[in-house]
């Protein structure tokens, strides 16, 4: 009995020394992978620049035209920097983006949503029109959607209440099949009805600090090109730039 | 930060170091001697090609082809001075008239690519020459092998002799009969043939003797292939078939190989389990999603021909990635293998797809019966009804089998896109509502997220798509909203263990932020 207890000791030791030297190495491995990424990040800030200065060829022209609407998701830190939200939909209009859609998942931006119209001239906010809605003083501006997670899940099972309705309307709701009342169109038509747009965003370009849609209404994000820009303190003009015109060289399949 | 080229970035790095690990190894090899003149007899391609399943009659062939840049680029690297390859032998014209177009085809088609590359100036150090009774190919075949052999006639390096409609007989009764036109020719000499005369007429007069023969496949014969010339020859048999053929077969005889690679397989394993325990010290993703994504590219970029060649490959890729997420200790595992969408395209390839997803079902099913894949559940998520009846059924069967196991959940995702998701559980949830009497009738989020197909797994912390494409492409896009989604650039037969690694360590830096997220919901 006495003899196992010093070797349970000492196994336990070792143990615990080989368990300090994983850690010691996973540590030392992520360091290698931060260095990696900020070298990384100083490579993208001088070719950002680059882009800025007009340096870079290929950018200086970008076919906006193949960017019909386009999303900002905004984490909720970065979200309350409404003078850099400002600044980016100035940017975006001089790009000439037409349609923006604003997402936070706290809905703070829609708080600021007056604020936000007045200090960006030329800006209006979108209101669940038509397909086509070329007013002459809408050519210049940009319109503005403000979206929150509550246009996410919440307006989807509203959207499926209104279904739901319908299909109590129908005359023996336990055995029909349904197939008048459920599909993709009705739920689009039943969307509108609560209030929600349902335009597709062609891009969606994220600020924060990681490659999430934090919520984006998922019925809307299909087919989505999503771009991870960084953080939005500081957001770069050419970094923004590259991901538009990256954007417009992209082909779709559609699973085809 | 940063999008998917520092995956790119990583590759290149990683490639970059096996390049400097490998000209070390043969900086230690050329210590020794080195054979003046390797000859390879190319046995196996036939063979792999059913062994993988490839179906076109050439595939094997093409498979083979790639071991020959391979083994030309470390004979250049070892600095031999001369190789021999056997490409095509005087029998091989005795098969199949179908096949023997096949491989005259493409035989053609890479003495083409070897062109091209020699006039943009690619193959300065490599001097090509094709030896053996070439009026038996065609003549396109043999105007741009004779073009080749122009085209790098002037070069200085390694010379690699391509053997071509040959065989040892011939090639004896040929150079024989040339010396003695040579010698009636030559009214001088005396009409007496020497042993110099006969080897100055014959195809292998323009290099010394092997000093080194490989014949891989496992064969132990010549099959009439220089043997006039390799008396002196090592000749050295290896199992690996050829288009298996790498670097460390190039080292030892037969059992030192076979033993020294499953050494090799064996340190491979214990070095990938040590980067997952280490890499286990922090925090793994609970549920993992796959978007497969760029089987077809990489079909056409390998110049695969059948319409499944792709997602063959593809399968085995499927295999890697269940085995490293069961080692890593992963609970749940998604992929997404065929969407509503993919109907849309041509029904052939929609039927060859189907097809390839039935025949691996029921191999993983043997697998399941013969007691390999306890550690296994395997569900099938999406709307199945789309399936055939085949299909559904032998789904439903690998299902039953795999439902008591405990281990690894790999949820198979066939038939599915978010949209069709949610209106199919809004549906499902109404009529629920309907037929249950009491509750009242109005709808919550958790009835609809209760009926969704993926209601049984949680929902992912990390997405990664390969095929280096932005998009979700209609999945999970209800689910994902805490997930990091990750793309990488490697096409899905491409994704290896260090892109799942480097996916990880992407999601362990973020996890903290993620748990903060939730916790705010």
């Amino acid at each position: 009995m006495d003899s196992n207890e010093p070797m349970l000791l000492l196994s336990s030791r070792i143990g615990q020394i080989g368990d300090l030297g994983l850690d010691l190495l996973w540590r030392f491995l992520h360091i290698v992978v931060s260095l990696f990424h900020i070298v990384s990040g100083i490579f993208e800030a001088i070719q950002s620049y680059a882009i800025s200065l007009g340096l870079i060829q290929k950018y200086s022209s970008v076919d906006i035209e193949k960017l019909r609407c386009l999303a900002v998701v905004l984490d909720i830190e970065v979200a309350r920097d409404v003078a850099k939200v400002v600044e980016l939909l100035q940017w975006l209009k001089t790009i000439g983006v037409k349609q923006v859609g604003l997402f936070d998942s706290q809905g703070l931006l829609k708080k600021s949503k007056d604020m936000i119209l007045e200090m960006v001239p030329g800006s209006t906010l979108l209101q669940e029109t038509g397909e086509k809605d070329i007013s002459p003083d809408r050519k210049e501006g940009i319109a503005i959607e403000f979206i929150s997670s509550s246009d996410n899940k919440e307006a989807v099972v509203k959207a499926a209440n209104i279904l739901l309705k319908r299909h109590l309307k129908t005359s023996h709701p336990e055995k029909d099949e349904g197939n008048n009342v459920f599909t993709e169109s009705h739920l689009n038509e039943a969307l509108r009805v609560v209030g929600e747009n349902v335009h597709v965003p062609d891009l969606m370009l994220v600020y924060g600090p990681v490659r999430s849609h934090l919520g984006f209404p998922a019925w809307r994000l299909r087919y989505t090109e999503i771009v991870h820009m960084g953080s939005l303190k500081y957001m770069r003009y050419g970094s923004l730039l590259k991901a538009i015109h990256k954007f417009t060289g992209v082909r779709q399949n559609y699973g085809v | 930060m940063n999008t998917r080229e520092e995956v790119g970035e990583f590759s290149k790095l990683y490639n970059g170091f096996m390049t400097v690990m490998r000209r070390f190894i043969f900086k230690v090899l050329c210590v020794g001697p080195i054979p003046n003149h390797i000859s390879f007899i190319m046995d196996g391609n036939r063979r792999f090609a059913k062994k993988h399943n490839l179906q076109d009659l050439d595939a094997g062939h093409r498979a083979g082809f790639v071991s020959v840049t391979h083994v030309l680029q470390y004979c250049q690297e070892i600095e031999v001075p001369y190789v021999t390859l056997y490409a095509f032998g005087h029998d091989n014209f005795r098969r199949e008239p179908e096949e023997v177009k096949c491989v005259m085809d493409l035989m053609l088609e890479k003495i083409e690519l070897t062109i091209d590359q020699a006039i943009s100036g690619n193959l300065n150090k490599l001097k090509v020459i094709f030896i053996g009774d070439l009026n038996m190919l065609n003549e396109r075949l043999k105007a741009a092998a004779q073009r080749l052999m122009e085209v790098t006639e002037e070069n200085k390096g390694l010379m690699v002799v391509v053997c071509v409609a040959y065989s040892t007989s011939h090639e004896i009764v040929h150079a024989i009969r040339e010396s003695c036109v040579r010698k009636c020719g030559d009214g001088d000499s005396p009409q007496v043939l020497e042993v110099s005369d006969i080897e100055e007429c014959m195809y292998t007069s323009i290099v010394p003797d092997p000093a080194l023969v490989i014949r891989t496949g496992g064969r132990d014969r010549l099959s009439n292939f220089m043997t006039w010339q390799t008396s002196r020859s090592l000749l050295h048999t290896t199992a690996a078939l050829w288009p298996e053929l790498g670097l460390w077969h190039l080292m030892n005889t037969r059992e030192q190989v076979g033993e020294f690679s499953k050494l090799f397989n064996a340190f491979m394993t214990v070095m990938r389990r040590f980067i997952f325990k280490v890499l286990c010290v922090g925090p793994i993703p609970n549920h993992i999603s796959f978007i497969m994504d760029g089987n077809r590219r990489f079909a056409k970029k390998h110049n695969l021909q059948g319409l499944d060649a792709g997602h063959r490959a593809g399968f085995v890729s499927v295999t890697y990635v269940l085995q490293y997420c069961q080692e890593i200790g992963v609970p749940y595992v998604t992929l997404y293998a065929f969407g509503i969408d993919n109907f849309k395209r041509e029904p052939e390839e929609v039927k060859c797809m189907m097809d390839l997803m039935l025949e691996k079902i029921e191999l993983t099913i043997d697998q399941a019966i013969s007691g390999n894949l306890k550690d296994l559940k395997v569900i099938f998520a999406g709307d199945l009804n789309l399936l055939n009846e085949r299909l559904k059924v032998a789904a439903q069967r690998l299902m039953e089998l795999t439902e008591e196991n405990r281990g690894l959940v790999a949820v198979v995702i066939v038939a599915y896109s978010t949209s069709h998701e949610i209106v199919q559980a809004i549906r499902e949830s109404c009529v629920r509502k309907c037929v249950d009497g009491d509750s009242p009738l109005v709808l919550e989020m958790s009835d609809v997220e209760e009926c969704m197909y993926t209601s049984i797994v949680p929902d992912p912390d990390l997405v990664i798509r390969s095929g280096g494409i932005d998009r979700l492409s209609n999945f999970m896009t209800w689910q994902s909203s805490r997930s990091l989604l990750h793309t990488t650039a490697a096409l899905w037969p491409e994704l290896g263990l260090w892109h799942l690694v480097w996916a990880i360590l992407k999601f362990q830096r973020m996890h903290d932020y993620l748990q903060k997220k939730q916790k705010l919901d």
